[in-house]
Formats: structure tokens, C-alpha cells, sequence
């Protein structure tokens, strides 16, 4: 599973990142060998986000969800903003959750 | 209504309905009565002088106000004395049509309230329609017409009521015999009260009473009542839906508007701008050459002053004309846009817009328009400016004066006139200006100490200590409710050495306390005592009065040199000076030129530099150190803190003392940081509070703890009760300390900074509880957001950081009037936290390639979210680059097209 977090200019987005990974480590649900995750700034978005499978957005970019899932949409990536609630907390463990369902209603 | 008056009202309508005179016979058969009575009737009109007796056969009779009748607004050929009136015809008919019914209106005319702007004509309506009602013999030609500005004694209204009502002798000690009021010198004609809304409460319903009854008592008499038979006109520039103008609607009955020069069209202010011009040239006996450019600029400046500005303003332009003329020995008197301000020149940038019209109206042949002194008009003030120019030209040239001094002594001589003669309008603006700034409560307070100071002492105030203290109470009371201290530690040796100010100072503090119910600190006599000092030294070159410069440097073509200037103005002090900062200069240049300046306006007692931000912050040190003036920085420079700066440099307080107060008047800015990187992060408090003896809050807890799951939130509930305010304050600021307070419910706001209070009463409604709860909730989860980052962030405490931020982000939202989203700002405080942190260890190094465009695009939002932005820097030490500014502005203004 491929996991791209998109912030403002990726001043956040690192902490969680590692927070996920963390997270990994200790959740039996998910393969560990296969986890990517890797987070890049609004503006670097449209080049990277085609490797991806899953595409988590920071609360603060809300605004610009509707452009990027259109663009995802076509190329069967799965797009989500995390809660804010979520996010602010750095809840690692809670982001991850989030994209490996995402992951699985895309792959059914 | 007695008889008489039907009778003469059926005289009115008859005659004008067949417009021939009228028998006895007519009028008994419409009102039905005996011919005999109805000739009795008649004659008695005649001899009150309302009618007139024709003796042919049969006898006829003519209602004395129709023969104006014939001459006025119906009949559109015959001149009256409203037919030079600009506008007539248009802008000002219905007002024309009003005031003529004002006075013809049976029997006896009706109240009128003119209403408008300062300067659009008020006075001359009045005195017209005085004219008029002796023109068309509605008043008898010696009828008395009296003018008074109830403004002019607003500030004592027992002084006021005996000038209108007059004063029985024994009133009061002094009033040694009876004195008549205007109300009786002008029986049997007008009285026309300007600024009605001035009048005090007494004053207005004597008026009333007079208006009702047709009578009132002079003051100091209760038994004597005093008939007369005036019409009122009064005139205001109040608002007609303020609240003020209800009484006076309710009572009179007409009501004429005057429109301000914008609502007129350029027509009508063409032909003003002809008429003053011509009046000028008729007063000087020649011909003068106006530049088309400054015609211009006439028709389209902004011209508060309505009419009355027009007019000073071209007078001043044809007196520097004036004075070239006879200076340079020309041949012609030429008026150029030259010769105007900078603000009436402003109006040629309004052209683009209007160019068809002004070139209608202007019908441009040459580069001159001639306006020659062989006009018709007028001149009634016999006002010597012209002869006094050439007069004081010749003097001084035969003293050998040199040429650019005489320029500058005369340019001086005309300035000074005209502030003579029409300065008031200045003060007009100020006086409204000064309650807009403190309110009011404190503009009044001030005119009863300035009362009291003239009585006791016999001293007149100041404008300028009168504006100081307005200014400085405002100030002082403001730090008084937000617990702030007021020092001033040369108390005692202001008091040795100003001794008779300081009982004045005492008495003044005094005054203060009661009208506020407040207790005031000591060293309180000490500063207003330096204030009335200040007035007294003026002028007198010792070491002492020399002051503190004040200096503002800001970013922006002209923001500086503003905010001086309406400092300037309201202290009516020059020694704030400015340099303005425009976007395009160079650093280095704007060094050089605040170097240049503090040089020059240093006396010796240093300068307070007032700048906003960036670079600019650091130029009071460096001048410092280059060249050993003591300069003190005072940064995110307001309005407010450059008016206390200049207050408290007017009282000759030292560089510290003035930067001090200044800085605080901002309590956000100059704030210590407190380091406090122990981890802990305080559990969230609740405080319900009431007075001793109550059970309110306790009753408050239980329906808190009822209604809202505290544990969830980590939130407790504490209840405190009030002994008294002090002890209050003290609780919850020591609580403040050791717990994060989310909300402090009761009945008295201890207005602590930070701290949200919440009224009891709000929690009666499940609505109320369920927004504490939402409050507390979302409280929660900052602290959860804060605890969370703590360990992430390398340099800053989390919890001060975070509440660092939603301050800032609150300012933001607020200054924009945006929508609260929460989670998009839990999103930008964690962006904003990582930034500083990573700001401050130097690893952060980001690109932004649109950056100029946004900051272009979006320059009011830069300036905000930089501000707001810089402050947090200053706090923490660190610089933001403008590419974290612009990332900020892209994500809270969601701009997705760049």
C-alpha cells in the first residue's frame, strides 16, 4: 500500500508520516513489507500523486480537494482528507486505519 | 381656533380662488355667520395689520400676505429674494418651496428645522427667509431677526437660558437687574437658533414650553409669565433619524433639508465657483484669469465643508494670486491650480471620470477663464484682505526685506487670516473628532473640569491640554479596567516644584473619580499635573522644555506621514514627525533618511522611533550607535500608541517614560517570553463565581456536571466566591497559573486578559449548555493538539506556542470577518508550529515560486497575516521569510487559481 499525505508545504505532514509508520509496526492488519508512505507539498501533488495508492489530504488544504480528486479519480486513487481532529493530534495510528480502508474499498 | 382665525382663513382661500378682494358678504355666507359680525371680523384683520381694507363699493378686503403672492413661487416672472439662489430651480426647489410656505403659512408661519452638513447654507436660508417674510409683508419691515449659536454656550447651560429667556434680578449673585433674553428681542419677528442639538435638556423644554403655550419665565422667576410672538427657525447638522432630532421633530413641523455639495450636481457647483470668483474679482476691481486646471480640480475635490470650504478655498487661491500679481508686477491677475492645496488639487484625479461633463460645463477655448469685475454681484462684508496684502507687500519692501522672506512673511500673513476667519471650521472637525475618539462621557467630563478650572482659577484651557486630557483619561481608564499599573515615579518632585497645578491636579483627579466611581492611583495627580504644566511652559526655552521628538518610519507611500498627521491634529502639536516608507525603496535609503532626521529634531532628550516591522526595528540602535542620539524602538506602531507617545512627550516626560506608556498601550507587544519547557501541560479548568452568600454557583456546577461528560475533556469544575473585586481578580489570576481556564462563568467580568467570560444567565437554556459544551469540547482538543506536539517540537513550549497561534489566527480571522472552520485552523496551527520550529533551528528552507504574485495579488492579506505573523517571530525571536507568509496566506485565504 502506497500512502501520499499532502499538506501546505510539508512542514507537518513529516511528524505524522513517521507517526504512521510507528503505527504500522504494532497493527497486525497491516503488511508491513509493502507500506509506503510519503508526504509532499499541495504543490508538488499533480507529479507525484499517479505512484500512489492512497492520497490523505491535511484539513487545511480542504480547498483544493475537489480539484485533486478530480485528477485521482480517473487513475483509480483513492482520496480523503484527514479529520481534523485526526491530524491535529497527530494521530498516527488513526491515519493509518483511515488509508488502509480506503485502501480496501478501492481494491475489492 | 378662535373666530378670527376662520375668518381670515376663509379670507385666504376665497381671494385665492377668484384672486380679487373679498366682501363681507362672501365671507358670511362660507362660514355662515352674520354679515355684521363677519365686517366686524374683517376690520378687526385690518387693524392687526393681517388685511387690508379697499374702500370701494362694495368695501373689499385683501389678505395681507397674498401680495406676495402674486410675486412668488407661482408666478415664475417676478423676482424675489429667492432668485439669485444657485439651484433654485433645481437641487434646492422643494427646500425654496418649503421655506416660502414656512412663512406664509395662516396666521402666523409655521417652526421650521433646517437640516444639513456644516457649510451648506443653513444660516443664509434662514436670514433669507427673513427677507422674504418682510418682503412679502408677512413681517413688518422693523421686525427684529436674531441669530444665536447655542453652541456657544453648550457648556453652560444656566448662562445659556438667561442669553435666550432672559434674567429676573436676584437670580442668582451678580444678577444685580433684570435682563432681557433674545426670545424677547425678537418678538414680533425671528429668532433663529443655530446647532439646536447643543441645546441642553433645560434649554429644550422651555422651548417647548414656549412653542406650546406661547410663553415662558425668565430665569430665576416662577410667577411671571412672558408672552411673545416669535417664529423659530432652527437649524443642526445632526442626522435627522438621531435620536436627539425625535423631540425636536415632534415639535416642529417643518422640516427643510439642504442637500451637501456632493448631492448637488457640477452645474450648480460650477455656478458656486463663478460666484465666489466673481465675488473676488469684484472686491479686488479687476479682472482675474482662472486656469482651466484649477476649475477642474474645483468641481471634483472633495469639499467636506460643503459651500463654505468652496468658498475659503477660492478666496485663499485668489489672495496668493493676489499676491503674485502685485509682487511680480504682472499685468493680469491670474489664479493657477498652483495656488491651491494639495487636497482640492486632488480632484483632477478624479477627471477620467467626469470628462464630458466638466468639458460641457467648462466649454474650454482657452487655458484661462475670464471672470470679470464688472458683475452684478453684491458684496455685502466689507473685508479689506486685498488692500491689506498690497499694504503689508509695500511695508515690508520698503524695509528691504529680501524677496523670499517677503514671500514667505505674506504667505503667512494670508494663512493666518484665513485660520482667523474661517479656522472654525477646523474646530468644528476636531470637536466631533474627539468625542468619535473617547467617547462622549469622557468629552464631557473634560467640559466640566474645564469649567471648573476657569471658574476657580480663572484660567482658560488649552485646546491642546483639553485634548490631552480627554486622551489621557481614555487612557488611564482603559488601564484601570484591565488591571494595569500607572506609575509615574517623579511624583514628589512635580509636586515641590508645580505646586499650584498640582491642587488643580488633585481637585481634577477628583473629578475623575466621581464621575467614574473609580479610585485612581496617586502618581495620577503627578501626570495630569505635568499636563497642565506643559500648557503653562510653552514657549519658554529652559532645558525642561525641551521634549522627547517623536518619529514615525513606516512601510507604505504615505501611512506615515497620515498617522502623524492626525496626531498632529488632534494634539495640535508638529513635533511628531514621519517618514514614509514606500515598497520600492531601498533599506539603505530609508536609513539614511530616519538618520537624517533624528538628527535633526533631536533636542537632547532623545526620540521615540515609531516603526512597524521588518528591518525597520533595528534602525533606532544603529543610529544609536553611529551617532549617540538616545533612541528608543517602539514596533507594530498603531494610531492609539503614536497619540500617547506625543501626549506624554507634550508633558516633557523622559525618553523612558514615554517609550513605557507607549508600549503600553499594546499589552501583546513587548511581552517577556516565559520559558516554561517543563512538559507538563495544565488540566482544564471551569470557574463558576458568585457573590458571598449566593448559591449561583454552585448551582451553575451542577448543571454543568449534569449536562456535559467533564471527563471526557479532561475538564473540572470549580466554584469561587466573590469577596471582593481585588480579591477576585487575584483568585483567578493565581488559578490561571497552575491550570488552562477554559470559560469563567458568573455574574462580574474581571476582564482578564485571555480569559472568556461567560454571563450566568447563558447557561439557562439547554442552547447555552450545549455551547459550553462545543467550547470545552473543542478547548480539549487544542490542549490535546498541544500535548500531542510536545516532544515534536524541538525550540518551543507546545502549549504556549499553540496558544500563541490561535491568537494570532484569531486576529486573522477576526480583521477579515472570515468564518470560523475549526478544523482547517487545527491545520494551520500545526503548519504554523512546525514553521517556527523549524525557523528557529535553521533547518527550514522552502521555495515558493509564485511568491511575488500572491504578494501582489493579495497585498491586503499580506500585510495582515504578516503582521500578525512578525509578531510571533518578535516573540520568539526568529524571522519569517516571506515565502512562509505567502504559503500562510495561499492556504487561510484557500487560493487555488495561483
Amino acid at each position: 500500500m502506497k500512502v501520499l499525505l499532502v499538506c501546505a508545504l510539508g512542514a507537518s505532514t513529516g511528524v505524522i508520516v513517521n507517526k504512521m509508520k510507528r503505527a504500522a509496526q504494532s497493527d497486525a492488519d497491516i503488511d508491513n513489507s509493502n507500506l509506503y508512505i510519503e508526504a509532499v507539498a499541495a504543490e508538488n501533488f499533480k507529479e507525484r500523486f499517479q505512484e500512489f495508492d492512497v492520497v490523505l489530504m491535511g484539513p487545511q488544504i480542504r480547498f483544493k480537494e475537489k480539484e485533486f480528486r478530480s485528477l485521482c479519480e480517473p487513475e483509480g486513487v483513492a482520496l480523503s482528507i484527514i479529520p481534523a481532529s485526526d491530524y491535529g493530534m497527530m494521530r498516527g495510528d488513526n491515519i493509518l486505519k483511515l488509508a488502509a480502508k480506503l485502501y480496501k474499498e478501492n481494491h475489492k | 381656533m378662535k373666530k378670527i382665525d376662520f375668518v381670515y382663513d376663509s379670507l385666504v382661500k376665497i381671494y385665492m380662488k377668484k384672486n380679487e378682494g373679498v366682501s363681507a358678504e362672501q365671507i358670511s355666507e362660507a362660514l355662515k355667520i352674520q354679515r355684521s359680525n363677519a365686517s366686524a371680523y374683517l376690520n378687526m384683520l385690518c387693524s392687526r395689520g393681517k388685511a387690508t381694507k379697499i374702500n370701494t363699493r362694495p368695501v373689499i378686503f385683501k389678505p395681507n400676505i397674498l401680495n406676495i403672492n402674486d410675486a412668488d413661487g407661482f408666478n415664475d416672472k417676478t423676482e424675489d429674494v429667492f432668485y439669485t439662489i444657485i439651484g433654485k430651480n433645481d437641487s434646492l426647489k422643494t427646500s425654496i418651496e418649503q421655506a416660502k410656505a414656512a412663512i406664509l403659512y395662516p396666521p402666523n408661519g409655521l417652526n421650521t428645522i433646517i437640516i444639513g452638513e456644516t457649510g451648506v447654507g443653513k444660516s443664509m436660508l434662514a436670514e433669507l427667509m427673513y427677507k422674504f417674510a418682510v418682503e412679502t409683508n408677512v413681517l413688518p419691515k422693523d421686525a427684529p431677526f436674531i441669530t444665536f449659536n447655542c453652541a456657544d454656550y453648550a457648556n453652560n447651560p444656566q448662562l445659556l437660558i438667561g442669553q435666550l429667556f432672559g434674567i429676573e434680578k436676584g437670580a442668582y449673585t451678580g444678577a444685580d437687574k433684570d435682563k432681557i433674553g433674545l426670545f424677547q428681542k425678537a418678538d414680533g419677528g425671528i429668532l433663529f437658533l443655530d446647532e439646536i442639538h447643543r441645546l441642553p435638556p433645560e434649554g429644550q423644554e422651555m422651548l417647548f414650553t414656549y412653542m406650546d403655550k406661547g410663553f415662558f419665565r425668565r430665569l430665576g422667576n416662577t410667577n411671571n409669565e412672558i408672552s411673545v410672538k416669535v417664529r423659530i427657525i432652527a437649524a443642526t447638522t445632526e442626522n435627522p433619524q438621531s435620536s436627539l432630532l425625535d423631540t425636536f421633530n415632534r415639535r416642529i413641523p417643518m422640516t427643510i433639508m439642504l442637500p451637501s455639495i456632493g448631492e448637488r450636481s457640477l452645474k450648480e457647483r460650477f455656478e458656486f465657483i463663478n460666484y465666489f470668483f466673481s465675488q473676488e474679482s469684484k472686491r479686488i476691481g479687476k479682472n482675474i484669469y482662472v486656469e482651466n486646471e484649477a476649475l477642474e480640480a474645483l468641481l471634483l475635490y472633495s469639499c467636506k465643508n460643503n459651500i463654505g470650504q468652496l468658498k475659503s478655498d477660492i478666496q485663499l487661491a485668489c489672495a496668493r494670486g493676489f499676491f503674485d500679481y502685485i509682487d511680480q508686477n504682472k499685468t493680469e491677475i491670474k489664479v493657477n491650480i498652483k495656488y491651491f492645496d494639495n487636497r482640492v488639487r486632488d480632484g483632477l484625479l478624479n477627471i477620467k471620470e467626469n470628462r464630458e461633463e466638466v468639458n460641457e460645463l467648462l466649454k474650454v477655448t482657452g487655458k484661462y477663464m475670464l471672470i470679470s469685475y464688472k458683475n452684478k454681484i453684491n458684496i455685502s462684508d466689507k473685508n479689506n484682505l486685498y488692500s491689506n496684502i498690497e499694504k503689508r507687500f509695500n511695508d515690508l519692501k520698503n524695509q528691504g526685506m529680501n524677496k523670499e522672506k517677503l514671500n514667505q512673511i505674506i504667505d503667512n500673513d494670508i494663512k493666518i487670516y484665513f485660520n482667523k476667519y474661517i479656522g472654525k471650521f477646523n474646530d468644528d472637525i476636531n470637536e466631533s473628532e474627539i468625542v468619535d475618539i473617547v467617547g462622549e462621557d469622557i468629552n464631557k467630563l473634560v467640559n466640566s473640569i474645564s469649567d471648573y478650572i476657569k471658574k476657580e482659577l480663572g484660567m482658560q484651557l488649552s485646546r491642546q491640554v483639553f485634548v490631552g486630557l480627554c486622551m489621557h483619561i481614555k487612557s488611564t481608564i482603559q488601564k484601570l479596567k484591565e488591571h494595569r499599573e500607572i506609575v509615574y515615579p517623579n511624583f514628589n518632585e512635580v509636586r515641590l516644584k508645580f505646586s499650584d497645578e498640582f491642587k488643580v491636579a488633585t481637585k481634577i483627579v477628583q473629578m475623575i473619580e466621581n464621575y467614574f466611581g473609580l479610585q485612581l492611583p496617586i502618581d495620577e495627580i503627578g501626570l495630569i499635573t505635568l499636563l497642565l504644566v506643559s500648557h503653562n511652559f510653552e514657549g519658554i526655552a529652559t532645558n525642561e522644555s525641551k521634549r522627547v521628538k517623536v518619529l514615525v518610519v513606516l512601510h507604505g507611500n504615505s501611512t506615515a506621514s497620515s498617522m502623524a498627521n492626525v496626531v498632529n491634529e488632534l494634539l495640535q502639536v508638529n513635533f511628531v514627525k514621519a517618514i514614509d516608507m514606500p515598497l520600492n525603496m531601498s533599506t539603505k535609503e530609508a536609513y539614511m533618511r530616519t538618520k537624517k532626521m533624528i538628527e535633526k529634531i533631536d533636542e537632547g532628550r532623545g526620540v521615540l522611533l515609531l516603526v512597524d516591522m521588518g528591518s525597520l526595528t533595528r534602525f533606532g540602535e544603529m543610529v544609536e550607535k553611529e551617532i549617540g542620539i538616545n533612541v528608543k524602538t517602539v514596533e507594530m506602531v498603531s494610531t492609539p500608541m503614536i497619540l500617547e507617545a506625543a501626549q506624554k512627550a507634550l508633558i516633557l516626560l523622559n525618553l523612558d517614560e514615554v517609550y513605557n506608556f507607549t508600549v503600553e498601550v499594546n499589552p501583546y507587544i513587548g511581552k517577556k517570553i516565559h520559558s516554561n519547557n517543563a512538559a507538563d501541560i495544565k488540566s482544564n479548568l471551569i470557574l463558576t463565581s458568585c457573590f458571598t452568600g449566593e448559591y449561583t454557583a454552585v448551582k451553575l456546577k451542577s448543571t454543568i456536571c449534569k449536562n456535559i461528560d467533564l471527563k471526557a475533556y479532561n475538564t473540572e469544575v470549580m466554584t469561587i466566591s466573590i469577596n471582593n473585586r481585588d480579591e477576585y481578580v487575584q483568585t483567578v489570576l493565581n488559578l490561571k497559573k497552575q491550570r488552562n481556564i477554559i470559560a469563567l462563568i458568573g455574574t462580574l467580568d474581571p476582564k482578564i486578559d485571555d480569559i472568556r467570560f461567560i454571563r450566568s444567565e447563558k447557561l439557562l437554556t439547554p442552547k447555552g449548555i450545549q455551547k459550553l459544551g462545543d467550547i470545552i469540547k473543542s478547548e480539549n482538543m487544542y490542549c490535546e493538539i498541544a500535548r500531542s506536539l510536545n516532544g515534536h517540537l524541538i525550540n518551543l513550549d507546545s502549549s504556549e506556542i499553540v496558544k500563541d497561534i490561535r491568537k494570532s489566527i484569531g486576529n486573522i480571522i477576526c480583521n477579515f470577518n472570515m468564518e470560523q472552520k475549526e478544523d482547517s485552523q487545527i491545520g494551520w496551527i500545526l503548519h504554523i508550529s512546525f514553521m517556527m520550529d523549524q525557523l528557529i533551528s535553521g533547518d527550514r528552507c522552502i521555495k515558493l515560486n509564485n511568491k511575488d504574485i500572491i504578494k501582489k495579488r493579495y497585498i491586503g492579506q499580506y500585510r495582515v497575516v504578516k503582521n500578525q505573523i512578525d509578531l510571533l517571530g518578535d516573540k520568539y525571536n526568529v524571522s519569517i521569510p516571506d515565502e512562509e507568509i505567502c504559503a500562510l496566506i495561499i492556504i487561510i485565504f484557500e487560493i487555488s487559481d495561483i
